[in-house]
C-alpha cells in the first residue's frame, strides 16, 4: 500500500503534466483543473491500497476516464454532438523522410528554436499543434514521450492494443513534425 | 505488381528522438504554469491527501467507551449491522400492532351493537319492517 508520503510525491510529480495534458484536450483551464482534482480523488478513493509503483498507469487511466466523463457531461449540458473519440481517420503519411529531414536540420542547428523564433513562441506553437492532434494520437504521444511510458504501459492506460499505440504515436509524430515544419520550427 | 510499404528501419529511433525533444519543450511549458494554476493544483493535491487520511483513519466505535477499531469502512461487525435493522423492525411491529388493535376494536363495537339488539325489548326483525322505520322517522309518537 502506498504511504501518504509516496502518494504526495507521486501526485506532485504528475499534477502539472496532468493539467497540461487535460487542458490540451478540453481547452479550458478551469475544467482541466477540476478534472485533475477529480482524478486525484478517484485514485485515492479506489486505489489507495495499491503499491506506489502501480499508481502511474492507474492515474493516467483514471484521468482519461475523467476527461471522457467531462465531455459526456458537456454534451448532455449543451446538447451539442461532439465526437468523444477522434479516432485517427487521417491518411497514411507518405513522406517517411520528413523526420529525417527534421533531424538533419536539428543536428545542423539550422532554423533552431532559439534562432528562428523566441522560445516562448516555440512553446506556444508546439502546444497549439499538440492540442490540434486527434485525441487518441495526442494521448498516445504524450503518454509515450512525455510520461515516458513504454508501449505496453501506454496501451494499458489507453485501454487499447500495443499495435494501436504504435500507430497513434507514429501518426502523431508525423502530423506534429509536418505542422511544426510548416511553422518553421524544428523542435 | 503491388508492393507493401516497408517500414523505415530508423523510424522508431527518429520518432523517439523527436518525441523526446517535444517533451522537453512541454516540460518547460509545464514548469511555467501561472502561479494561480499551480496553487490550485497544490490545493487539489492537499485535498486529496486529506481524503486519504480520512479514508485511512481508524473508525471510532459507537459503543465501548469510544475505543478505536481498525478496519476498512463498511465492514462493521454483525451486531452493528443488526442494529441498523432495528428501526425497520420497530416500524413493521408498529404497523402490525395498529392493525391488530383496529380489528379488535371493530369486533368489540360489533359485539356491543349485537348485545344491545339482543337485550332490547324490541326484536331485531322490527328494524327490517318499513312501517316501524316510518314510525321512528315521525318521532315515534303513537
Amino acid at each position: 500500500m502506498a504511504s501518504e508520503q509516496e502518494l504526495d510525491d507521486f501526485l506532485r510529480s504528475v499534477e502539472r503534466r496532468a493539467f497540461k495534458r487535460t487542458a490540451y484536450t478540453v481547452r479550458d483551464d478551469e475544467a482541466a483543473l477540476d478534472i485533475v482534482q477529480d482524478a486525484m480523488m478517484r485514485l485515492v478513493e479506489r486505489y489507495a491500497d495499491r503499491p506506489a509503483g502501480e499508481l502511474a498507469p492507474l492515474f493516467q487511466r483514471i484521468l482519461g476516464n475523467a476527461t471522457m466523463d467531462w465531455f459526456r457531461r458537456q454534451r448532455v449540458r449543451n446538447g451539442v454532438i461532439q465526437s468523444l473519440h477522434e479516432f485517427a481517420g487521417d491518411a497514411e503519411e507518405s513522406d517517411g523522410d520528413l523526420l529525417e529531414r527534421l533531424e538533419i536540420l536539428h543536428d545542423a542547428g539550422v532554423e533552431g528554436s532559439d534562432t528562428a523564433v523566441s522560445r516562448r513562441q516555440v512553446l506556444a506553437a508546439i502546444e497549439a499543434e499538440i492540442a490540434e492532434l486527434p485525441l487518441r494520437q495526442r494521448e498516445a504521444f504524450l503518454l509515450r514521450y512525455w510520461e515516458d511510458f513504454d508501449v505496453a504501459e501506454t496501451a494499458q492506460a489507453m485501454g487499447c492494443s500495443e499495435g494501436s499505440v504504435k500507430t497513434h504515436c507514429s501518426r502523431a509524430v508525423q502530423a506534429l513534425a509536418r505542422a511544426l515544419r510548416l511553422r518553421g520550427i524544428v523542435p | 505488381m503491388s508492393s507493401t510499404p516497408v517500414p523505415h528501419p530508423i523510424d522508431d529511433k527518429l520518432q523517439a528522438r523527436f518525441g523526446q525533444r517535444v517533451a522537453t519543450h512541454l516540460d518547460a511549458a509545464a514548469a511555467d504554469l501561472p502561479p494561480q494554476t499551480a496553487l490550485r493544483l497544490e490545493r487539489a493535491r492537499r485535498a486529496t491527501l486529506l481524503r486519504l487520511r480520512h479514508e485511512r483513519q481508524p473508525a471510532v466505535s459507537l459503543v465501548g467507551g469510544g475505543g478505536a477499531r481498525r478496519g476498512p469502512p463498511g465492514r462493521e461487525p454483525l451486531w452493528q449491522r443488526a442494529l441498523a435493522w432495528l428501526p425497520v423492525l420497530a416500524m413493521v411491529f408498529g404497523v402490525w400492532a395498529i392493525a391488530e388493535f383496529q380489528a379488535r376494536e371493530r369486533a368489540r363495537m360489533a359485539a356491543v351493537v349485537d348485545a344491545r339488539l339482543l337485550t332490547d325489548v324490541l326484536p331485531p326483525a322490527a328494524y327490517a319492517d318499513r312501517g316501524f322505520v316510518e314510525f321512528l322517522r315521525e318521532g315515534g309518537a303513537p
